[in-house]
């Protein structure tokens, strides 16, 4: 069985990122996430019946989806407090309806 | 078009008023005495009734026939349009008469102020900015003598909400004089941002009020653009908000040129969305007065390169159940999947048509064109039916 | 005099309004914000938007300003909108529970193969409901809150139980007259069975009738068997029947999805067309009593039915092209979800799941489910979702039971893993029957879920499809109106 060992910079990538982009491509294979030296490190093995000719796209998806777990982070962090306001504001008022 | 407004040849008045005399005109020959003290006769014919406060006469033999202390004017012919139930004003300097009220009309409008806090760049009626609250005190007269079973009235400026006490009560002298007429409020709603205005207002509790506010752009700086002032959108929406908390009927209204075209369909889509609850929305075609002929280069649109559009735009609020209607636009140049938003809509005094129309055979389902718009800048895609 | 455009350009920062994001499958990025507004864009430009890099002369950023993605620093007009547009949005959640079926019997003179519950039976005692458990079910009936109450009568086959489907009808009536709801009433029926007497009373008290129509007669046949193999022969001559007597529009199809229909969507479109059905339900293979366990199953039949899918969604567009107005319904209840702030009531696709709130079972034996597949899931051995039980349960028992509570608060789509990053989870839904039935758990593995590909597919098919015609854009806003 394959495994695909990649390596991304703890500084620029949080367990969490990896974790939930490991979790959206777990249908097709899985991920163990370890820390080493500074450095994130995820290896990925393609689930049993998964073709090794998908492991390239895979690869490439996984990637995909750690950069844009971050950037997911980043807009919650961003907006957190004031979706607690709308949420807030939405249930809070009465007679909003015209 | 017909005159509403101008020079008379010759005004006697044997009292006049400081700020200018309104009657309202009858032609009835056997009015009863006590009735005719306060009203203006409508003299087409020599020896007319005496008692009347003032004759309105447009030939001078007319004149001559009169009772020797009569007050009269004497009109050019452009003025035969006046019939019974209108209300005059004849100036103070007693030069010229303005039609402030015509019975036979749908869509009577009445003036309440010049001033405004916006600066439109294709206002029709362009802002002045000097006191004129006087005009107050001749609408409240003018209320009194409005026929009560007036249909409809419209009230514009300028900004009519500028004087909010002054306002308000022109709407509860409506609802007092004219209860089964149904108002219509021309205002850029930025005063009901105020909650307690918005209060005031609703509190009137007129059976039948609707307030029309112009929203040109779903982009705050590019409706803040047309309309010349810094942060009117937010207070604009916030009014329309407000309005529709305290229950009351709103239209939102907007006028088609080059610079709200093209987001047309997008503040069709950000209403449908945001302000779902408005009674109705009103698509315009540009009048070609005031500063929308200084403004021609910036906003003209031929409606023909627009209907695209315009169509889509009637398609996403129809399909959201709002109520649309297009107004102002020549029949020929709408698509004929939105035609059942189309109204005939241009008030009969500022209506006229082109030549291009004379063959048209839907001449009398189309709104025509504004006068203004004959006479300065009309499209160059007219398709007369056959 | 005048000002230029320029100067009336905002100014100060920018702010991010709460929004998700998903990378499709073309590449481009589709952005939903809290009321499911959305636009789709680049990468690069969704970069710029969260390092607060974005252009503003750009079109897309008045568009993001507008569609609430953004503010000025200081600006609360956003806020109020969007805080209005969220309360929109629930706003049918607090009305509740709508939809009430009653099983009046599990016999059928049907014997299809993908139905879990009905029996070929004489035997009434054992399977019909009696109307002491009627009365019960009526008295729950009428706790709910909701103004509007709905009764739909299933089966087996509720025809071989006339007699209790009207004393339900007539006793709800007499109910209704002090409670003062508005009560429509559904008799979900195969339409082999009307009589005059039937046609009548249902004529009388204004029942709707929904039935099953899977396509042309050999496939209709074949999935739905009966002595004599005249399934669709009685069902057409039903269907004229029932028209003339209630009405034409009061007699409603819809079809179930099996294997047999995946290669022939055209031919069952055209067979509602022929029959003067305005529209089509494209229902998704049901995962209940297949080899359900089998991921590889799941998948391979979530690809297929998503071909059917877009095929039969591509032939209604052609129709509706050529002036035959039709529509097809998980489309416009869709479409409803993405481009109004109405909530379409659908129960399938609500978060918090439709379970309960959106509709409850009565059993012909008196238990009481949160939905219909919970019940087929009872009858296959799996009780996870009876509620409780008519005879021995209060309606507070049943309604706030845990194994209720807790469906619907685990498989929660704004705190399950993935969909609460999703940003389709506007438009979807939780499905903890789904789930259990799959994957042994409410909320489910969602890459592994048939569910959460299924939708996801047909997602990214309709945004796909509106973003770049406008007249089918116009198209499918005209059918989300009818909602």
């Amino acid at each position: 069985m394959r495994t695909e060992r990649l390596e991304f910079s703890s500084q620029a990538y949080s367990i969490e990122a990896a974790q939930k982009a490991a979790y959206r491509g777990l249908d097709k294979f899985t991920v163990h996430i370890s820390t080493h030296e500074g450095s994130l490190v995820c290896e990925l093995s393609l689930n049993l019946g998964v073709s090794e000719e998908q492991l390239p796209l895979l690869v490439q998806e996984f990637k995909k989806d750690i950069l844009d777990e971050s950037l997911r982070e980043k807009i919650g962090a961003a907006t957190s407090d004031v979706r607690n306001l709308i949420l807030g504001i939405a249930f809070s008022r009465t007679n909003l309806s015209g | 078009m017909l005159k509403m407004g101008g020079k008379v040849i010759e005004v006697k008045a044997v009292s006049p008023a400081e700020k200018g005399l309104i009657f309202s005109l009858t032609d009835a020959q056997s009015l009863p005495l006590v009735l005719r003290s306060e009203r203006g006769f409508l003299a087409r014919h020599l020896n007319p009734p005496v008692g009347f406060a003032h004759y309105f006469c447009f030939d001078e033999s007319v004149v001559h026939s009169l009772p020797e202390s009569s007050s009269y004017s004497l009109l050019p012919e452009e003025f035969s349009h006046l019939g019974d139930g209108d209300v005059v004003r004849v100036s103070a300097d007693l030069r010229a008469i303005r039609v402030l009220f015509r019975k036979s009309s749908l869509h009577n409008s009445v003036l309440l102020t010049e001033r405004c806090n916006h600066y439109c760049l294709m206002c029709s009626q362009p802002p002045k900015p000097h006191d004129d609250s006087y005009i107050f005190d001749e609408v409240e007269k003018l209320i009194t003598l409005i026929p009560r079973q007036t249909p409809e009235l419209g009230f514009t400026g300028g900004e009519p909400t500028l004087e909010a006490e002054r306002f308000l009560r022109i709407l509860r002298l409506c609802k007092s004089y004219l209860p089964s007429t149904a108002i219509h409020v021309l205002s850029n709603g930025r005063a009901f941002s105020n909650p307690a205005f918005t209060s005031a207002y609703a509190a009137i509790d007129h059976p039948d009020l609707m307030v029309g506010i112009p929203l040109y752009s779903d982009d705050p700086d590019r409706h803040d653009y047309i309309v010349q002032a810094q942060g009117a959108f937010d207070e604009t929406i916030r009014g329309i908000l407000n309005l529709k908390r305290a229950r009351q009927k709103v239209e939102v209204r907007v006028v088609l040129h080059k610079q709200s075209i093209p987001r047309l369909v997008p503040l069709a889509e950000y209403i449908s969305r945001n302000l779902l609850f408005v009674d109705h929305v009103a698509l315009m075609g540009l009048e070609m007065m005031g500063f929308a002929r200084a403004n021609l280069d910036v906003l003209w649109a031929d409606p023909y390169d627009y209907r695209a559009e315009l169509s889509q735009a009637v398609q996403v609020l129809s399909r959201s159940g709002i109520n649309v209607s297009i107004y102002n636009h020549p029949l020929c140049l709408i698509d004929r999947s939105v035609e059942f938003a189309y109204r005939k809509s241009i008030s009969d005094w500022k209506n006229d048509f082109p030549h291009e129309c004379s063959q048209c055979a839907r001449r009398s389902d189309c709104g025509g064109f504004f006068s203004s718009g004959v006479q300065h800048k009309y499209s160059e895609r007219l398709r007369p039916f056959s | 005099m005048f000002r230029s455009a320029d100067s009336y350009a905002s100014e100060g920062n920018v702010e991010l309004l709460p929004f998700r994001f998903n990378r499709l499958l073309s590449g481009a990025y589709l952005l939903t914000n809290l009321v499911g507004e959305h636009v789709v864009t680049s990468r690069e430009i969704l970069e710029d938007l969260v390092s607060g890099q974005l252009n503003r002369d750009l079109p897309i950023f008045a568009d993001l300003r507008a569609k609430h993605f953004l503010r000025f620093d200081g600006e609360t007009t956003p806020l109020e909108l969007l805080a209005l547009k969220v309360r929109t949005r629930s706003a049918r959640l607090a009305q509740f529970t709508n939809l009430h079926i009653f099983v009046v019997s599990l016999r059928c003179d049907h014997s299809c193969p993908y139905c879990q519950v009905s029996r070929q039976s004489e035997d009434r005692a054992a399977f019909d409901m009696t109307p002491e458990i009627a009365d019960k079910a009526l008295d729950f009936c009428f706790q709910t809150p909701n103004r509007a109450v709905k009764i739909e009568f299933q089966g087996g086959e509720p025809l071989l139980n006339f007699d209790l489907v009207k004393y339900i009808v007539l006793r709800a009536k007499e109910i209704n007259e002090h409670e003062g709801r508005n009560l429509e009433f559904v008799i979900a029926t195969t339409l082999s069975l009307l009589t005059d007497e039937i046609l009548s009373f249902c004529r009388e008290h204004k029942i709707l009738l929904s039935s099953s129509l899977d396509g042309p007669k050999d496939l209709h046949n074949k999935n739905r068997p009966r002595p004599g193999q005249d399934s669709y022969q009685r069902f057409c001559e039903g269907l004229t029947r029932a028209r003339e007597w209630l009405g034409f529009d009061r007699v409603g199809a819809l079809m179930t999805t099996t294997q047999a229909s995946l290669p022939r969507v055209r031919e069952i479109i055209d067979e509602y067309v022929r029959l003067g059905f305005d529209g089509i339900f494209l229902r998704p293979l049901s995962p209940y009593g297949f080899a359900i366990k089998t991921k590889g199953y799941q998948s391979y039949n979530v690809s297929k039915w998503l071909d059917f899918y877009k095929e039969g969604l591509s032939y209604i567009i052609e129709l509706n092209r050529s002036g035959v107005p039709f529509v097809e319904q998980f489309t416009a209840i869709v479409c409803s979800k993405i481009f109004t702030n109405t909530d379409p009531g659908y129960v399938d696709l609500m978060s918090p799941s439709g379970i309960g709130i959106g509709a409850v079972v009565f059993n012909y034996d008196g238990n009481v489910f949160a939905s219909d597949e919970s019940r087929m899931l009872a009858e296959m051995g799996d009780h996870s979702f009876r509620l409780g039980h008519l005879l021995e349960h209060t309606y507070e028992d049943v309604m706030l039971s845990d194994s209720l509570l807790d469906a619907l608060e685990r498989s929660f789509t704004l705190s399950a893993p993935m969909c609460s990053d999703c940003a389709f989870e506007p438009f979807c839904g939780a499905d903890p029957v789904y789930h259990h039935a799959t994957q042994a758990d409410p909320v489910g593995r969602k890459p592994e879920s048939g569910f959460c590909q299924r939708n996801m597919g047909v997602f990214e098919h309709i945004i796909d499809l509106t973003s770049n015609d406008p007249e089918v854009k116009s198209l499918f806003l005209g059918w989300a109106s009818r909602c």
